[in-house]
């Protein structure tokens, strides 16, 4: 029983450890917070944990947790309908400035992350997605596919089309 | 409008990776999550009470035998009560069917499925006919009730649904040597009108193939209708094209 529970644990730390980050810049690019995107995160391996402590199977963990991930966010702006859902870019620029991650504290970069972190907003769901982790994540194209529950071939074909998405938004 | 390339995009993109969760909160929200248990939540949909009861009862040999007992008396309880078997297996039969067809039925299924009721209900009519004689009350009663679906039927439909209709009771007309089309009664007006209606406009669809004494009976037709005379007009227009009936 004791075994049977640290394996589990075992089981839940090592998806922790190799989702978590990807999972939760997933949500934070969504919702523009950091202590929300922290909330939703949690929520999302709570649900994983109680999946695996009830021996539940999961198949393909990839796309379980960024299905959870998008079912999680979907909840939240439904609970905060009312609420404005203007995506926060100064927070996303302002969090990649704190990390010293050699963001200039120009005008014109600021713009171009506000831009392109509006533009992933409008995507359409699944290509946003997509266009996440293979970009963001520099995830292969392989993973990208199995997250999305697609063949390879159709992930190539989403990326290419939510980049052509994410140029059109950009241009208009 | 902001302008960049291709390649700029996909480098702002690759440069969000360096968002990271706040480290302390990473190894607290483990050690958060892996605290909780969970119980399994007693399922009580009646599918799962059922299903779990029969996995306990296979497991032990002597309840499974009484359930299978229990099973083969309440099946042959019903047989019994219902009469023969193979009658229960046809009334299932119709029943699992007639259930196929209400669900994926289209409207133009749905439809269809009206008009043949309706000829079938005559038809049996016919059939009876020829052996007793007696059916002029009934097909009245059929006859209503067909010109009530006549109504709501979508009028492409109309005159074939009509034409129908009047052809089988005309059968049935000649099968029990009596008169039930009387032309005064208004639900054999309503059939006569749709029928000559179409009619008119198929031939006058055609006029321009029509000879001048057809011409000269295609009016005289039209003028009937026009007066409500349908039957009349129908007489007329059958001389024209004889498949009016």
């Amino acid at each position: 029983m004791i075994e049977q529970q640290k394996y589990k644990e075992q089981f839940f730390s090592q998806l922790y450890e190799e989702y978590l980050e990807r999972i939760y810049r997933f949500i934070y690019f969504k919702v523009s917070s950091e202590s929300i995107a922290q909330d939703l995160t949690s929520e999302v391996f709570t649900r994983l944990w109680k999946q695996i402590s009830l021996n539940k199977e999961v198949k393909n963990p990839s796309a379980f947790l960024f299905k959870l991930a998008r079912n999680i966010i979907i909840d939240y702006y439904r609970a905060h309908d009312k609420e404005k859902r203007n995506t926060n870019i100064d927070s996303i620029v302002s969090t990649l400035e704190d990390k010293k991650q050699n963001i200039h504290n120009d005008a014109q970069i600021k713009e171009e992350y506000a831009a392109v972190t509006c533009a992933m907003d409008k995507m359409k769901e699944e290509y946003r997605q997509a266009v996440h982790l293979y970009y963001v994540e520099q995830e292969p194209i392989i993973e990208v596919a199995k997250s999305l529950g697609k063949s390879q071939g159709a992930a190539r074909v989403i990326i290419s089309r939510g980049m052509k998405q994410l140029r059109q938004i950009l241009e208009s | 409008m902001l302008k960049m390339n291709e390649y700029k995009v996909i480098k702002k993109l690759e440069s969000m990776k360096k968002i990271k969760p706040n480290s302390d909160w990473v190894s607290f929200s483990k050690q958060n999550i892996v605290s909780k248990t969970f119980e399994e939540e007693p399922s009580t949909s009646l599918r799962d009470v059922v299903i779990k009861s029969f996995g306990i009862a296979f497991n032990r040999p002597k309840l499974a035998l009484a359930y299978s007992f229990l099973i083969c008396l309440l099946f042959g309880t019903i047989i019994l009560v219902n009469g023969s078997y193979g009658n229960n297996l046809a009334q299932l039969a119709s029943v699992i069917t007639g259930t196929k067809i209400e669900e994926v039925a289209t409207p133009e299924e749905k439809l269809l499925a009206v008009i043949e009721d309706t000829e079938l209900k005559i038809d049996e009519l016919i059939a009876e006919s020829k052996e007793n004689g007696e059916s002029q009350v009934e097909t009245k009663k059929i006859l209503a009730d067909a010109s009530e679906k006549l109504k709501s039927l979508p009028a492409d439909q109309k005159a074939r649904f009509a034409g129908t209709v009047v052809a089988k009771v005309k059968t049935l007309e000649k099968n029990s040597n009596a008169v039930i089309m009387n032309e005064t009664e208004p639900v054999v007006q309503e059939f006569y009108q749709v029928i000559a209606e179409n009619e008119i406009n198929e031939i006058e669809s055609n006029e321009k193939n029509l000879t001048d004494e057809k011409k000269v009976i295609l009016k005289k037709a039209k003028d009937f209708f026009d007066v409500k005379k349908y039957g009349e007009a129908l007489e007329e227009l059958y001389k024209i094209q004889p498949s009016v009936n």
